[in-house]
């Protein structure tokens, strides 16, 4: 039963009567008030908040002076004699209101980063400020000091929590020393003014009034700022590492933007020269650069030296070919004292040099140099180093981001190259009862060398030439251009076969370079007549089939290729044409030296024998079907897509 | 490609070994060029190396024979491989007055002897 009987009820709830009741009221209500003040901003801006905490304490504290000197005044206090409480209450209210205000302006400085434990021992914080509003009405003897020893200990443990002072750079550190150091005043003379409180608060009430609550909150006040103030004065000195230190992230940051973002070249040397000067502490530096003309290294961009120094430095030793060899930094620790540099008379005594290298490509050197020797240390070095390898990778990243745009642009205009060279060959075929013309062919690129066309200048006749101008790619893609422009002229002039092909050696002598040549095999056929006139210059041999004998003859005679001979001992060489009185069913096989020449994986060439007896399995087909069985077989042999141009040409007579 | 050579009093051998294409031919090429400068013009080509020509590789062939013949020389061609011989044969270089082909290894002598 102890504790709910009278007496033991009475020996610990003493009670405080009214005016204690109110008073914690009044503690209760302001707190309220001014956490949800402090909870509307959301900013956090250290120098902000103790500014503002200051103005509020300088606030209280002239708050406080004017209703002292107010109720020292005996002459107003005759008049109006119950001024004094009211200047009183207001000097309570001021002081409260101040304290408040540290607590959860400092509560944001606590939880600064947020976490778990520091949440919990926040809410222990704030028990403990409850437990001390309650005290008037308790009775706990000497656990009163026990519980104000605890708080104490827990108001120091909160006071560690001054993380926020590590982002601050040196100016706002200094701001806000200087602002917690005048806090500290505002808080000792509040505590000054405080001693009387209680004994005063017995006058107006008339009764024994306990502010245990607002010793809580000075003791807290007080342990953090002056934490804050130790910490920031001792934090001071070091400022400078940890800002330098930033701005190296900043600066490895740029490097890697760089990377991402393909900066220019210039920003690229300019940041990776800043970051250098800065990371080395040095007083100057520069940049050389291979050339792309003779791979001499020459200054790219220097800093507060000028060329003649940097030259009277180097004493013509050339230490960007050193380090890019080495693949290695060169330390200099004093140049008057190294061999390599005597005569040296420049200022300057540490030297520095990092190559700047990417796992492809060496691109030059970054210099860093100091007038106090053996100034550069490890700590400097790896980061000049890393910098440089982060510049290296942006260069190589530039580098093959313009070699991908320009390929780009090169397949582009291939593409074109391609589409306007497809037009030079005839897009339509004739094909009548008389006679069928169908053709296939690739080129092994986008353009190539090989040429045919067919043109019907009269009734009845039809000129064919096919032929394969030497080489591949570009070159034989422009001379195909010209031949297409010369055997067009040429089938305009009614030339007979023999006068065609000598003209052409003439026209093709005069514009192709004496290492081309071209091979070319010429038809006119009269499909009235029935017959073929054919000749071959130099190119592969020609395949008719008879269909009344089931022979496949190969039409080997012919001369030598156009652009060989470049003089008139060519007409010598060409001998009689070849004649051919063709059938109805009978057909002609043309084509250029990619199918022949067609390569298996062994080496193996497809070769005429292959040729002849795909020709003959396909005997029976349709034009269309001969070209393409044709194409098939090559394709199947080869495994592979053409490494040489094709053209297959069938001739079908009806 | 890799070019071996054997100088005779009255010529000079070269003997190409490997395919001669577009890429390889270059340095065929450079080496008569070089033999041009000295006044080198008789030009015996043994074939065995060959294993393979295609356009590029006939172009520098023919494009210094009009200069050898010019200045009283020639090319003979010797120990051709069959798929090589007959390449020659279909654009016609046996055709060519100062391009020689033989099939007899001995009688490449007797070809500079009479020039």
């Amino acid at each position: 039963m102890g504790v709910f009987d009278n007496g033991t009820v009475a020996r610990y709830w003493v009670g405080g009567g009214w005016y204690n009741l109110t008073l914690m009221g009044f503690f209760v209500a302001n707190t309220l008030l001014v956490g949800r003040w402090f909870r509307n901003i959301e900013e956090f801006h250290v120098t902000t908040q103790l500014w503002r905490l200051f103005i509020i304490g300088m606030g209280g504290i002239t708050i406080i002076m004017v209703t002292t000197f107010a109720n020292r005044s005996t002459a107003s206090l005759t008049i109006y004699p119950y001024l004094s409480p009211v200047f009183f209450c207001l000097s309570l209210y001021a002081l409260v209101i101040f304290f408040l205000s540290s607590v959860f302006i400092y509560r944001r400085f606590i939880l600064y980063p947020r976490t778990r434990n520091k949440i919990i021992t926040w809410y222990i914080f704030l028990g403990f400020l409850v437990f001390a509003l309650l005290q008037p009405f308790v009775n706990l003897g000497i656990f009163i000091l026990v519980s104000f020893g605890l708080f104490l200990i827990l108001s120091l443990i909160l006071s560690a929590n001054v993380r926020w002072i590590a982002y601050l750079n040196f100016n706002q550190k200094l701001r806000a020393l200087g602002l917690s150091s005048l806090i500290m005043l505002v808080i000792i003379t509040y505590v000054l003014a405080a001693r009387t409180l209680p004994e005063r608060l017995g006058i107006i009430s008339g009764e024994t009034l306990r502010i245990e609550f607002v010793y809580y909150i000075m003791l807290f006040a007080f342990c953090y700022t002056g934490s804050s103030i130790l910490v920031l004065f001792f934090n001071l000195p070091t400022t400078s590492i940890f800002e330098k230190q930033s701005v190296e992230i900043a600066s490895f940051s740029k490097i890697n933007q760089a990377i991402q973002s393909n900066l220019d070249f210039g920003d690229i040397m300019n940041t990776l020269l800043d970051a250098s000067l800065m990371a080395a502490n040095a007083k100057a530096g520069w940049i050389e650069l291979l050339t792309d003309t003779n791979g001499k290294a020459e200054i790219n961009l220097k800093k507060k030296i000028e060329s003649e120094d940097i030259l009277s430095i180097k004493q013509q030793y050339d230490i960007t070919e050193k380090v890019i060899r080495d693949q290695q930094f060169y330390l200099v620790r004093n140049l008057r004292k190294h061999r390599a540099f005597l005569g040296n008379n420049s200022k300057y005594k540490s030297l520095l040099s990092v190559p700047i290298v990417s796992t492809n490509q060496a691109y030059g050197a970054v210099f860093v140099v100091n007038e106090l020797h053996n100034s550069f240390e490890d700590v400097n070095i790896q980061s000049v180093i890393a910098f440089a390898e982060q510049a290296g990778m942006a260069l190589e990243n530039a580098r093959l981001m313009k070699e991908s745009l320009e390929t780009e642009s090169y397949r582009t205009q291939m593409k074109i190259a391609s589409e306007f060279q497809k037009k030079l060959l005839p897009r339509q075929l004739p094909f009548t009862d008389q006679i069928e013309f169908v053709s296939l062919s690739e080129t092994a690129y986008e353009i190539g060398g090989d040429y045919f066309d067919v043109v019907h200048p009269a009734e009845n006749i039809y000129r064919v030439a096919i032929g394969d101008v030497s080489g591949k790619g570009t070159t034989a893609a422009f001379y195909m251009a010209e031949v297409k422009g010369i055997f067009h002229a040429l089938t305009q002039l009614d030339l007979d076969v023999k006068q065609f092909v000598q003209t052409a050696n003439d026209a093709l002598s005069a514009c192709m370079q004496r290492k081309f040549f071209m091979s070319l095999t010429y038809l006119e056929i009269n499909v009235a007549k029935k017959t073929v006139e054919m000749i071959r210059a130099g190119h592969c041999p020609t395949y008719y089939y008879e269909a009344a004998t089931d022979q496949l003859k190969e039409c080997r005679e012919g001369t030598i290729g156009l652009a060989i001979i470049r003089n008139k001992s060519f007409a010598r060489q060409i001998q009689e044409t070849q004649r051919i009185q063709y059938q109805a069913g009978d057909f002609m096989v043309l084509y250029t030296d990619g199918i022949t020449e067609a390569r298996n994986e062994a080496g193996e060439e497809f070769g005429y024998e292959r040729l002849q007896s795909c020709i003959l399995r396909l005997k029976q087909e349709s034009s269309t079907n001969i070209a393409a069985g044709i194409v098939h077989s090559v394709k199947a042999f080869a495994q592979s897509d053409p490494q040489d141009d094709y053209t297959v040409l069938i001739i079908k007579f009806g | 490609m890799e070019i071996k050579e054997n100088f005779h009093s009255t010529y000079i051998t070269l003997m190409p070994i490997g395919e001669l294409d577009a890429n390889s031919s270059v340095i065929l090429d450079e080496r008569i060029a070089q033999l041009l400068e000295t006044g080198t013009v008789n030009i015996h080509i043994d074939g065995s190396g060959i294993s393979y020509i295609n356009s590029p590789g006939l172009g520098v062939v023919i494009s210094y024979v009009d200069e050898l013949a010019a200045q009283g020389g020639k090319f003979v061609f010797s120990d051709l491989s069959d798929n090589v011989a007959d390449v020659f044969s279909i654009l016609g270089l046996d055709r060519l007055d100062h391009l020689i082909i033989v099939n007899d290894p001995t009688e490449v002598e007797a070809h500079f002897s009479t020039s």
